[in-house]
């Protein structure tokens, strides 16, 4: 009857776990860092504006001649080669450059907006210079360009534009064409670096960041474009879809890496300490737990971030200990049933106040932290449930000898003053640890969880290097349900903000309203006998520097704007492509960008201008890390502060006694002091994955203090000593693992593991048994007495 | 048939010579490139004319060059009015005997500026060999050497240039000549004289408001 009950049990724990991994595949992952972050409105509008606006979908080709053999010519002539190989669907647009020829004529057919562009205080400096002074020193500039070896360049700019009226706006066009910061120059109308060595492609691709099976398609084709290239050519490709396939390749790798590390570690502790193939068991229980976990978390949530499932290993780490207990319970105790009866009150209580600490994160506004609470708590209500109800059905049959000494005797020589001696050390470490405690530091640079591969780093530093641009602009955001109303709130900022670096789009275009009203403006002004007299000016000096009588018709020409354009200009490619990167198209409006340098001083300063302006925002990476440091640290103190509660009241009413809960305290104490210490000793700042880690270590070390005042105070002969050493080996062996991670989470997670772990559980087995003897001990003498 | 046989004779015959052709423009240019590489300074004296429909006669210029490397340029002109253009860098000082002001621009600020200069220093630098890139270069004569410079397609020059074509002194140490055809139909010659090459420049001749 038992050995078909063992069938039974074995063909279907062997069902499911073949079920799950299967199930592994179809579950789609996620590996959106927004998922770690705290819900704070600021710092989600900021995300979904970078995530939405496409500014980082971009992928950038940079191409090197590798030979001082050849020239810019046979670089120009690969662009042309790999633009024309580069085709949708990946590829839905590539911008080598602008055609110069085409740039200056487009420059040229541009000034005929001029007119509806200039303010009224543009208009008043026009009008003092139409003097006989004003005209006489204009032509005197004119005379002498149109005198240099170059001149035929500017012929066409001066005969329409006498006075250099629309010059300024040249001028803006190139200033708003460099506002994100590369060192481009144009050669044959191709973006060429400084010492015409390199080229320059950005192509526009549907494929967005957050689409690790998109961006591997995309990075494939681009390298197997690349491949075609001379061999003098050598590219690199600067796009945010490599970050996500790098990251995820690393996590993959981590993952497969920290778990073969812990099943290898976990099958080696048990078959060595207990020399008994059914401990494998143990290992089996949160293995099945883990793998059904993921598959139901992912029917429940859709889907699962890797960083999520690579706590995998922790939460293994922890579920495993509900095993042990019962194992080493059955395998010391008095009879299966009686040891396992003895110990599913402390089980129960460890397993509900780790449960606790996980359901803390529910409470949290990171959307992450709920997946991996919801995660890690069936992975726990699982292996709870099989530990209790079904290992010790699987444990029988089997006549266990005794286990080797060092794991079954208690020290029995315990003195008052081994005691002090070990509380006293216990006191000087916890007191060094708040000292080094106090240089802790919170680094919430999102940019260190990015786990990207060395290479790719290295790849954009040469990058910036050759093509500058590494200081990324702050960004000012004006939305609008329409164009028109959009660019209105736009002018009306930039009229506050003209002053500072500030590379607004109204440099260069204005709403309709302003338009019209610059445009009656400036007929009015001409109108008002300033045409005539500018005539007679120009007749009259003009003679002075033999300028023909038709010199300046073309100004004349177009002098007065009959009509005004109410969108945009059209077939002018270099507006066009200043109008994508200023300009961009939501379902519910518009939003219009202005870019300033992301610094302190402007930060300040367009804040407040902001902040009287609906409808518009600041997008800073300064800010947003300052912001998301204040929402983490925060969170974290939400969180801890909910952990510290359930936890309390939990022990408290599970042990029904304060003593012995501020003893079942005492691991999580020296735990979390001791991560706080240990960290900055070591060069490490404490981070947001950090946080998780210690409020694990919570749930954890509580578990040690409950079992430990369990044992002290009825004296329980179940091995639960050796249980909670294992339970701690366990967990720092899973915890260990991640600390041969190559991604920064996953690292971050597992340092603060071992150490928060490792002080805890030392506490437990030393700290708690000689506190209990010197207080709860003596006061149960003293009552005797 | 026979002529057939004698127009890919005469072919086949000419084709090694375009080949050679091709090859002595670049031998050319590295030559002259080899002897004006150790120019460190240079001051000439010219005589500009300028032929453009936006004035009403032929304009002739008389002036001085300075040049030191690696970013100093001077463009003095006594007749027909004085004027003053220094480069340093990035900046550009400017005068004239009519505004008596000194004007301060700089290039980046300027794209106008910006082309006009660049052109300037592309024709008055002597080195041709990056301008394959942007011209089509022919031979047109040895002694004296003479070049002929034709705008390729889709370059800035092309919708504005005819052609250019340089003529070099007998030494082949710098220039002679510099003829400037527009499409438009407008030119500009320029004429060295009095070139000196290598000896040093008076601190006044990077001074952009004349003494005095």
């Amino acid at each position: 009857m038992a050995d078909k009950r063992k069938r039974i049990i074995s063909v279907l724990a062997a069902g499911i776990i073949l079920i799950s991994a299967i199930g592994l595949r179809s579950i789609s992952f996620d590996n959106n860092i927004e998922l770690m972050l705290p819900a704070n409105p600021e710092i989600l509008r900021s995300m979904r504006f970078l995530r939405e606006s496409n500014l980082s979908d971009k992928v950038i080709l940079s191409l090197r001649l590798k030979s001082p053999e050849y020239i810019t010519h046979d670089l120009i002539q690969a662009v042309d080669q790999l633009e024309n190989s580069l085709k949708p669907p990946l590829i839905t647009d590539v911008i080598s450059g602008v055609s110069k020829a085409d740039l200056m004529q487009e420059m040229h057919s541009f000034m005929r907006y001029v007119p509806q562009l200039l303010s009224e205080q543009e208009l008043s400096k026009i009008a003092k210079q139409i003097t006989s002074e004003g005209v006489k020193t204009s032509l005197s500039r004119d005379y002498q360009q149109l005198l240099t070896p170059g001149s035929g360049f500017v012929t066409p700019f001066i005969r329409s534009d006498p006075l250099g009226i629309k010059i300024g706006f040249l001028s803006n066009i190139q200033k708003l064409s460099s506002s994100l910061g590369y060192k481009v120059q144009i050669k044959d109308g191709y973006f060429i670096s400084q010492d015409g060595r390199n080229a320059m492609l950005i192509l526009k691709t549907p494929v967005r960041l957050t689409d690790g099976f998109g961006s591997k398609n995309l990075i494939e084709y681009l390298h197997k474009q690349l491949e075609s290239l001379p061999e003098f050519i050598s590219a690199d490709i600067i796009a945010g879809h490599i970050h996500t396939i790098s990251n995820e390749d690393v996590m993959k790798k981590d993952i497969r890496l920290t778990l073969t590390i812990v099943s290898v570690a976990f099958l080696l502790l048990f078959l060595f300490v207990f020399r008994d193939i059914r401990a494998v068991l143990i290992f089996i229980i949160p293995l099945i737990s883990v793998l059904v976990s993921i598959n139901l978390s992912a029917i429940i949530l859709g889907k699962l971030s890797y960083f999520i499932i690579g706590m995998g290993a922790v939460v293994a780490g922890i579920a495993v200990d509900y095993g042990i207990h019962v194992y080493l319970a059955v395998r010391t105790g008095d009879g299966r049933a009686d040891a396992v009866k003895k110990i599913i009150k402390p089980v129960i209580i460890a397993a509900l106040t780790t449960i606790s600490v996980f359901t803390a994160f529910f409470f949290s506004s990171v959307q992450g932290y709920h997946q991996l609470a919801l995660f890690s708590i069936i992975s726990i209500i699982l292996c709870l449930v099989c530990a209790l109800f079904i290992l010790p059905h699987l444990l029988t049959g089997k006549s266990y000898k005794n286990l080797p000494v060092m794991f079954r005797k208690t020290s029995s020589l315990h003195s008052q003053t081994s005691d002090r001696i070990c509380i006293a050390c216990w006191g000087a470490i916890i007191i060094a640890a708040i000292v080094l405690s106090r240089q802790v530091e919170f680094n919430s640079d999102i940019s260190q969880l990015d786990g990207s591969k060395q290479d790719v780093i290295q790849t954009e530093q040469e990058f910036h290097n050759v093509w500058g641009g590494a200081d990324k602009p702050a960004i000012l955001v004006v939305s609008g349900k329409n164009l028109e109303e959009t660019l209105q709130r736009n002018e009306r900022i930039y009229a506050e903000a003209v002053n500072m670096e500030f590379t607004s789009f109204s440099k260069l275009w204005l709403s309709n309203q302003t338009r019209t009203a610059n445009s009656a403006r400036w007929n009015k002004f001409w109108k008002q006998g300033r045409e005539l007299k500018l005539r007679e000016l120009l007749q009259e000096h003009g003679q002075d520097y033999h300028f023909s009588n038709d010199a300046f018709s073309p100004f004349f020409k177009h002098l007065y704007t009959d009509e005004v354009i109410e969108n945009m200009p059209e077939g002018l490619t270099f507006f066009n492509r200043l109008k994508e990167r200023f300009i961009l198209k939501k379902a519910d409006g518009y939003q219009v960008l202005s870019f300033f340098p992301d610094k302190d001083q402007y930060i300040k300063a367009l804040s407040a201008i902001s902040s009287r302006y609906p409808k518009t925002f600041l997008v800073s990476v300064n800010t947003f890390s300052r912001m998301l440091s204040q929402s983490v640290s925060s969170e974290v103190i939400f969180l801890s502060g909910i952990t510290a509660l359930l936890i309390l009241a939990l022990t408290c009413l599970l042990l029904r006694n304060i003593r012995l809960t501020l003893l079942a305290l005492i691991p999580v104490i020296t735990g979390i002091l001791l991560i706080l210490g240990i960290m900055p000793a070591i060069g490490l700042s404490l981070n947001a994955p950090c946080v998780i880690a210690g409020i694990i270590v919570i749930g954890l070390c509580i578990d040690y203090g409950i079992f430990m005042v369990y044992t002290c105070r009825y004296n329980l002969k179940t091995g639960t000593r050796m249980a909670v050493s294992l339970s701690a080996l366990t967990t720092i062996i899973g915890a260990g693992a991640l600390l041969f991670a190559m991604h920064p989470v996953l690292f971050s997670i597992g340092i603060t593991l071992v150490i928060g772990v490792t002080g805890g559980y030392i506490s437990a087995l030393l700290v708690i048994p000689s506190l209990h003897r010197l207080t709860v001990k003596k006061a149960q003498s003293g009552k005797g007495t | 048939m026979n002529k057939i046989i004698i127009l890919i004779a005469l072919y086949m015959s000419l084709f090694p010579l375009n080949v050679y052709a091709e090859q002595r423009v670049e031998d050319v240019l590295i030559r002259l490139e080899e002897k004006m590489s150790d120019i460190k300074t240079l001051q000439t004296g010219f005589v500009q004319e300028k032929n453009l429909a936006i004035f009403d006669r032929k304009i002739i210029l008389k002036g001085r060059i300075f040049l030191e490397k690696p970013d100093l340029f001077a463009w003095h002109t006594e007749e027909p009015t004085r004027y003053s253009m220094i480069i340093r860098g990035d900046i550009i000082l400017q005068w004239d005997e009519d505004i008596d002001q000194v004007q301060k621009v700089s290039m980046k600020d300027n794209p106008a500026f910006q082309t006009v200069v660049g052109q300037m220093r592309k024709w008055l630098s002597g080195i041709y060999m990056s301008l394959l890139e942007e011209y089509n270069v022919t031979v047109l004569g040895q002694k004296p050497v003479s070049l002929k410079f034709i705008p390729r397609e889709n370059t800035m020059a092309y919708n504005i240039i005819s052609y250019v074509r340089i003529v070099f002194r007998e030494d082949e140490r710098y220039l002679c000549e510099i003829y400037i055809k527009e499409k438009g139909g407008d030119s500009t010659l320029l004429r060295f004289n009095d070139t000196m090459l290598n000896t040093p420049i008076n601190d006044a001749a990077w001074e952009v408001k004349p003494r005095g």
